[in-house]
Parts: C-alpha cells; sequence; structure tokens
C-alpha cells in the first residue's frame, strides 16, 4: 500500500470525519458539502545519512492539504461548528502520533512523526465552505547496503 | 609478506563499508562473523603506536614506537533484534555483567579492499575487549548502547573470503 493509500485510509477512521459523506479524494475535493480531498506535495529528502557498512538511511517528509467541504450558513453557530471539527482533526492526529498509533510509513516506527499545521477557512461560496488543514509525515527509509556481500 | 596491493579501481577514494569489523557470534573453532556497524555514521580503529620523543644533550631526536594498541568506538549503536552482535554483547555486558566474558572477545577486521577480490586481507584478534560506555538515550528516541572495542589477544593475519552470506578467514 502506497503511503498515500495509507494516509488516505487512517484519515477516513478520524472521528472528525464521520460524517463526510464519501471517500476521500485525492488531488479534489467534491462540490458536495461533506465530501473531503487529499492534496499530496510530494517527497522531501530531509537529510541522508550512511552507516559504516554502507546502509543508507533516509530522513524523508510528506506533506499532505486535506481539503474539507461543509455546509455554509453565516452564522456563528455553523461557523463555530466547523472550526471545532477542525481543531478536533487535528487533535486527533496528534494524540495518534504521540502514542505510536497511527500507522507506520516507514521503515523505522520510532522516530516517525505525523504533525498539523494551521488549518483555516480556505473559502466559501454556494452555500459551502472549504476548509484546510496540512498533514506533514515524517518518516525513515533504509536502504540496506544490499549490493555488498561482506554485510553480514 | 609481500605488499598488498588494493582491488579498487585507481584514482578512486574506496568506500567507507569495505572495512568492517566483525564479532564472533560462534565459537572459536566454529565462529560465526557478525558485522559490527550497523546506524553508526563514523567510526574509526584509533591506533596507538606509544611513540615517545626525546632529545638528547647533542641535540638528536630519537623517536620509539611500539606495537599499537587499536580501540574503535561505536556510536550510538541502537538495539535491534536482528543485530546478532549487539544481542550478545547485550546480554554479556547488561544481562550478566560478565566482564571476563567481555574482555576475551573474538573479533575480525576485514579489508575487503586489500588483496584480490575474493581473498582479500584480514586480521583475527581473539581476546579483544569490549566495553559497553551507556545504554539509553533521549525520549521519543531509540536506546542506544555504544560499545568501545580494543584489539588485543593474539593478532593473526590472513584471508577472508565470503559465500551464500558466509564470512570465512584463513589464517596465513
Amino acid at each position: 500500500m502506497s503511503r498515500l493509500e495509507k494516509m488516505k485510509a487512517w484519515l477516513q477512521t478520524a472521528p472528525a470525519l464521520s460524517d463526510t459523506d464519501t471517500d476521500i479524494m485525492v488531488d479534489y475535493t467534491d462540490d458536495v458539502p461533506g465530501s473531503a480531498g487529499l492534496f499530496p506535495s510530494g517527497t522531501q529528502e530531509v537529510s541522508r545519512t550512511r552507516d559504516v557498512l554502507g546502509n543508507v538511511r533516509l530522513v524523508c517528509r510528506d506533506t499532505f492539504a486535506v481539503y474539507l467541504r461543509w455546509p455554509y450558513f453565516p452564522d456563528s453557530e455553523t461557523l463555530q461548528t466547523s472550526e471545532e471539527v477542525l481543531e478536533q482533526l487535528a487533535d486527533w492526529i496528534r494524540e495518534q502520533s504521540a502514542a505510536r498509533t497511527a500507522p507506520v510509513f516507514g521503515d523505522d516506527p520510532i522516530p516517525e512523526s505525523i504533525t498539523v499545521g494551521q488549518g483555516r477557512l480556505w473559502g466559501a461560496e454556494d452555500g459551502s465552505s472549504v476548509y484546510s488543514i496540512t498533514v506533514t509525515l515524517t518518516y525513515i527509509q533504509i536502504h540496506e547496503g544490499g549490493y555488498n556481500p561482506w554485510l553480514i | 609478506m609481500a605488499d598488498l596491493t588494493f582491488n579498487t579501481p585507481a584514482g578512486q577514494t574506496i568506500a567507507r563499508e569495505l572495512l568492517i569489523a566483525y564479532l564472533n557470534t560462534g565459537t572459536s573453532s566454529a565462529p560465526t562473523w557478525k558485522a559490527i556497524g550497523r546506524r553508526v555514521s563514523d567510526s574509526s580503529a584509533e591506533y596507538d603506536f606509544g611513540k615517545e620523543t626525546a632529545q638528547d644533550v647533542l641535540g638528536n631526536t630519537f623517536t620509539t614506537m611500539k606495537r599499537p594498541t587499536i580501540t574503535q568506538t561505536f556510536d550510538p549503536a541502537p538495539l535491534d533484534a536482528g543485530d546478532n552482535a549487539l544481542v550478545k554483547l547485550w546480554n554479556l555486558a547488561i544481562k550478566d555483567q560478565d566482564f571476563n566474558a567481555l574482555s576475551n572477545q573474538d573479533c575480525l577486521i576485514v579489508h575487503t579492499y586489500a588483496g584480490t577480490t575474493g581473498s582479500v586481507f584480514a586480521e583475527r584478534y581473539d581476546g579483544c575487549a569490549i566495553s559497553i560506555t551507556s545504554l539509553g538515550g533521549e525520549g521519543g528516541g531509540t536506546i542506544g548502547m555504544p560499545i568501545e572495542v580494543t584489539y588485543g589477544g593474539t593478532r593473526t593475519t590472513g584471508t577472508a573470503s565470503v559465500a551464500d552470506g558466509v564470512v570465512t578467514f584463513t589464517a596465513d
């Protein structure tokens, strides 16, 4: 399973998104309130270290933007509810990462982390609003020195 | 013994992973060599030749040296259930605190860049002292068990070969 698939499946289990009507889509958010979209922005290699045996350890970072479309009524109760859902989603992600109950994305689960960036109202029109939140995944990739037959 | 040549291309530097230290996790007569240094990004064997320099009353300088004492540190050496060398050392040092055994470990240094490919230069030290310098690490991180090896005992030179995942040492 790719990291994108894993992230999508995991976010789908977030209690804050239980009201989401459809599956989270990739690179697209439907116009229907209750829809959600996951927008990956690639992998950044943060660091690369090679141990004395030739094994390479990469620290990588994937960033995803999560877009959520909800009904939009310019009253304080609706807007506050939307912001609270965003807050619940962010808290849930942080809790899962801190408790190490989030899925493992790389080759070494211990140093992995999933952090949440700012969430905000992205735009509102035609009775629906789009909120976004940034999720950053930091994980380890290990490339064994398999080319070296002396590594026993 | 005739000088050895390096088996790497001339004009190229030699990759660090072509110098490998092994710990014998088997027995003396039927050794099982396990490479040390997984996840250790920097480790060098330090050679102390005990160099002493003196100057006589006429101003002449004389220097003496001894057979070297070789020490090598592997830090942080994170614990890993799949690393048989670290598991063995953890049992000896942490569980049993068996300092006698720790000071009589069997190590092999293989210079895979020297000699002919398939039969490279190696040196075996049958009485190495391996000390654990600490055990732990920062919260949220991993358990590290840095080790320091002082190569000692009888030094036997020879050649090493590898086949089917098994390193074999042959004494000269």
